[in-house]
């Protein structure tokens, strides 16, 4: 099996823009041990690129923000965490854009910049 | 004759008697004086030579005198020279020395001076960076729970402006 096909897979895995564990089931019967792998590493890839992880200093406020979010990245899977250490705002990772909108980050570009 | 024989000379006794005389004197000139003689010249003729040799010693003697005098006086001379050179050496490579260890003094010194600079700007550069983490992580302690609901809203809402933006 071509790393290709692997890839058709790992993408008709999906159901209704969420991974369907049926067909994961099934699929992964029928492949051995390192297209098993590649098969993982393309499900964990595209999990990646579906979904906007979000870290905020408190997240008893983040009702509103929800929408706002699911406006700015339509189709994606939000995951929210906590992290005090971010005094205030928030920070986004998508994919491999990351988005630092937070009191530390702009307390550290302030010393970084200070040291200079 | 007669008067011969008044004094009681037999004149046939002296005539056996210079005839006597003459034969003796002619061998004692035959094999006595000659050989005595000729001994004599040549003892006479070493000793001259001996006078000469000894003389021409003498003369060479006091010439090697002379020469040793002023062989002497010439080494003294150039001894002197040396020595005063030496000590003209002395003097220059001790000034030298003097002069190099005077600049290698100033290099160390002007070395330290560079290195007391460098390192202390260094230090200041790091308790600057120090000054500064401390600052930053005294400020986010002290900030910590400070931002009510209200306040992170609107900051939250700063925020989402700035993405929409850069999105």
């Amino acid at each position: 099996m071509t790393i290709k096909q692997i890839k058709n897979l790992a993408m008709a895995s999906y159901s209704n823009n969420s991974l369907d564990v049926k067909k994961i089931n099934r699929i992964s019967k029928f492949l051995n041990r390192t297209q098993l792998k590649r098969y993982i590493q393309f499900l964990k890839n595209f999990e990646k690129s579906k979904t906007v992880i979000v870290t905020m200093s408190q997240l008893n406020v983040k009702s509103g923000l929800e929408s706002e979010l699911k406006k700015i990245f339509p189709g994606k899977k939000l995951q929210f965490f906590e992290d005090k250490s971010l005094l205030a705002g928030l920070k986004l990772t998508d994919n491999d854009i990351i988005y630092d909108f937070n009191l530390k980050n702009t307390l550290e570009n302030l010393v970084s910049y200070i040291n200079k | 004759m007669e008067l011969l024989k008044t004094f009681g000379v037999d004149p046939y006794l002296l005539g056996a008697q210079i005839v006597n005389f003459l034969i003796i004197f002619y061998l004692l000139k035959r094999f006595l004086y000659k050989p005595v003689l000729g001994m004599l010249k040549k003892r006479e003729d070493k000793i001259k030579e001996g006078v000469k040799q000894a003389e021409e010693a003498r003369v060479t003697l006091e010439k090697t005198l002379e020469q040793e005098k002023k062989i002497l006086t010439k080494a003294q001379d150039e001894a002197r020279k040396l020595i005063e050179s030496a000590r003209d050496q002395a003097k220059e490579v001790g000034r030298e020395i003097e002069e190099n260890t005077k600049q290698q003094a100033e290099k160390i010194l002007l070395d330290a001076r560079a290195q007391i600079e460098q390192d202390t700007k260094r230090m200041e550069e790091e308790l600057g960076n120090k000054i500064s983490v401390l600052a930053e992580q005294m400020l986010e302690k002290s900030l910590q729970g400070v931002f009510g609901e209200k306040e992170q809203k609107q900051i939250l809402d700063k925020a989402i402006k700035n993405i929409k933006n850069t999105s």
